[in-house]
């Protein structure tokens, strides 16, 4: 990787931090043996699942950006490399349009957040994870009771649209395909 | 002269120039090319086929006859598709 890509990809992380701040992942990968080797708030955040160990998200070392970025950290914090830096390497993006998707990115998701306060009165701070969690439990619980709300399925819809784009934007294309129905003329 | 217009009530989104959709029913996600795309922003109003062309001629490189050609495609497919109504 050039100094010039190099720096690139940290004017887009710095403006973005879906991979720390729950909006992509509910957890981060650990390798074996990381434990115990770990800044406090990521030991203190440590799970395990299935037999594999993670830690959960937001990490608390975010506050809009990484607040230890040079200290010791998970393997998977400088390791990880989201979609949207891989395009920007492979100059399918320009650094400019990659920083506007990120804004539009965030609006989408904020907007979310402003209709399911509004709907719930929730007013909580969230994730975009936890935000998913949470609708999928409100959408069950109103199902149980036969009490079907418009508002809720729409932006439960809505929140599946914005989902399947960070997939896209940021996970993997090849994801994203999976994701997608039969093929049309409209699709690329 | 027909005009076209978006269909509101379908559930729609974009980050950068691909329209991702959800078809609720199914429970499938497809998107639209940036074409395609640029189509459905246009149809926010009604718009004829000659209108979006004369919109497209000037932001793409491609002749009239080719633009007239695949706007007609892509109308015909967002129709097809309940994305768009003839007004």
């Amino acid at each position: 990787m050039t100094e010039k890509t190099k720096n690139s990809e940290q004017i887009i992380c710095i403006n973005c931090g879906f991979c720390c701040d729950g909006t992509l992942f509910y957890s981060g990968c650990l390798e074996q043996g990381e434990r115990g080797t770990l800044p406090e708030k990521i030991e203190k955040n440590y799970f395990i699942d299935k037999n594999k160990e993670y830690f959960k998200l937001p990490c608390l070392y975010f506050d809009k950006k990484c607040t230890i970025y040079n200290q010791k950290k998970a393997k998977i914090c400088s390791s990880y490399r989201c979609q949207l830096l891989f395009d920007v390497e492979d100059n399918k993006m320009m650094i400019k349009e990659a920083l506007q998707l990120v804004e539009n990115a965030k609006q989408a998701r904020n907007k979310i957040f402003k209709i399911w306060a509004k709907l719930t009165g929730d007013y909580d701070k969230i994730t975009f994870n936890g935000l998913l969690i949470k609708l999928g439990y409100k959408s069950k619980e109103l199902n149980d009771k036969k009490n079907d709300s418009l508002e809720l399925n729409i932006l439960l819809a809505q929140c599946n649209v914005l989902e399947a784009l960070f997939v896209k934007h940021f996970k993997s294309e090849k994801k994203f395909m999976a994701l997608k129905g039969t093929n049309n003329k409209s699709e690329n | 002269m027909k005009k076209y217009i978006r269909n509101n009530k379908t559930i729609a989104d974009k980050l950068h120039d691909e329209l991702v959709m959800m078809d609720i029913d199914m429970g499938k996600y497809f998107s639209l090319n940036p074409v395609a795309t640029r189509i459905w922003d246009l149809l926010e109003q009604p718009l004829s086929i000659e209108e979006i062309c004369k919109v497209l001629l000037e932001e793409f490189e491609v002749n009239k006859e080719q633009c007239i050609k695949e706007v007609q495609e892509h109308i015909t497919e967002m129709k097809k598709l309940g994305l768009i109504f003839e007004e």
